[in-house]
């Protein structure tokens, strides 16, 4: 609809000054109007401010209207906003008057506070995503994956973690924002050419039971493969003013609960932000590539349809509620694999 | 006496309509896939087992692969334990 577009931008060229003469707007633009955490197809004004300021604390002329010239407006925190060169204006935003700025932080970028679903990893990996604080006798953790926190079991307890990721520019000492604390050791299995004593039990027992003519008469297999439930690693903040109980487009998390086949879930990660889904299987027993032919098998897994791609592990998966259910870590290309939260609570010993 | 025609009745007709002995008391969904789920990740090209919903929405053992297996498929059964067994091209899983 470029014509609505076209007529949006001409309200805001005319109310843009008058928008940004107000206590806290530092940018104005054009964007879909979000409700409840959820874009909807509807264009509005967007200001963004430094931090959101209750309505009526604020004089009447520094208040955001609710309508300009008819249509919506809508206020966002941005915080801080960063000077990035080389980013060109990408049409939807009016172009600022002094510095080329963006004014919706990637979740790539450096966070402080750093909320969840943005990049972080440990120092030897590319980068994953921080999913949520959680607490251990009254301290604050960061939660997300072993293999994005403590580069799958290679890690030593007190190593450093960067936010953003190193693959997203994060560097020592200045990105430092955690300390590996604790992680859930993975098991993994041999690569495709491993186990072949296992395998070849399995096809024997297997041909014995196209013989019986039933799967059902099989007795148990002794292929021995130890399953993980979780991809969990938690990192104690340098300090706890540098991280923040927030998701990124989500918002606060309302407790937690347990999945059940068939709920909407979404989640807000490093590559593909916000992405909803659905449980569409549970008990899920799952072989996962690890690179160079590492496999680890997990089971009691939730699958939901494609939600992620490479860098949203660790991703906290939320339900309608914005309760907590799931640690998002693997992924196909029509498939994205999570832990049960109350796996990840118990086996790290943590609550929210 | 009635009652124990009953159960002969329920168990012919469950024999008779080809589903497993087992129907007169039948273990959970999350039961049987734990019992096979073994077994069926030992075919080739199977990576995922788990508990979902069939085309009809029934609840079902769904079979992941990472790609086109016909073998495979062939040889998985239809149902366990009266249970309907559907398989699904999943791709490679891999960490993210």
């Amino acid at each position: 609809m470029p014509h609505q577009l076209e007529a949006v931008r001409q309200v805001l060229k005319g109310s843009r000054e008058h928008l940004l003469g107000r206590a806290n707007v530092v940018a104005t633009g054009v964007g879909y109007k979000v409700t409840a955490g959820q874009k909807t197809p509807t264009l509005c004004i967007t200001c963004s401010v430094t931090e959101k300021v209750r309505v009526a604390a604020l004089a009447a002329r520094d208040r955001v209207p609710a309508l300009v010239d008819g249509l919506p407006t809508d206020v966002i925190q941005t915080g801080r906003i960063r000077i990035h060169p080389q980013l060109t204006s990408d049409g939807l935003q009016p172009a600022p008057r002094r510095a080329r700025v963006h004014i919706q932080q990637s979740p790539t970028e450096r966070f402080r506070p750093a909320p969840g679903g943005v990049s972080i990893g440990h120092r030897d990996i590319t980068a994953g995503t921080l999913g949520c604080l959680v607490k251990k006798k009254g301290k604050v953790f960061i939660l997300s994956n072993n293999h994005v926190l403590a580069n799958s079991n290679e890690a030593k307890i007190g190593d450093p973690i960067l936010q953003p990721g190193p693959h997203d520019g994060g560097r020592l000492p200045e990105d430092h924002i955690a300390n590996l604390e604790a992680f859930v050791t993975i098991s993994f299995v041999g690569g495709p050419s491993g186990c072949p004593i296992a395998r070849g039990t399995a096809r024997v027992f297997n041909a014995l039971a196209r013989a019986a003519g039933s799967y059902a008469r099989l007795g148990a297999i002794s292929e021995q493969v130890t399953e993980n439930l979780v991809d969990a690693a938690l990192a104690r903040p340098l300090d706890e003013r540098d991280v923040s109980d927030q998701i990124l487009g989500i918002g606060s998390i309302e407790g937690w609960a347990t999945a059940a086949l068939g709920i909407a879930v979404k989640k807000s990660g490093r590559t593909t932000g916000l992405s909803t889904g659905e449980i569409q299987q549970i008990d899920v027993t799952v072989n996962v590539q690890y690179g160079a032919g590492r496999i680890a098998r997990f089971t009691d897994q939730l699958l939901a349809g494609p939600m992620s791609q490479g860098g949203d592990s660790g991703s906290a998966v939320l339900d309608r509620d914005n309760r907590l259910v799931g640690l998002l870590f693997a992924g196909s290309e029509n498939s994205t694999i999570i832990n049960r939260i109350e796996n990840v609570f118990s086996a790290l010993g943590v609550g929210l | 006496m009635t009652r124990r025609a009953g159960a002969l009745l329920m168990l012919s007709i469950g024999v008779a309509a080809g589903c497993h002995e087992e129907v007169a008391v039948q273990s959970s969904i999350r039961d049987v896939k734990a019992r096979y789920a073994e077994q069926l990740l030992a075919q080739p090209g199977v990576i995922t087992v788990g508990v979902g919903r069939d085309a009809d929405g029934n609840p079902a053992i769904i079979v992941g692969m990472d790609g086109p297996h016909p073998e495979t498929a062939k040889a998985l059964p239809q149902s366990l334990e009266g249970y309907p067994v559907v398989t699904r091209i999943v791709g490679s899983v891999k960490a993210q």
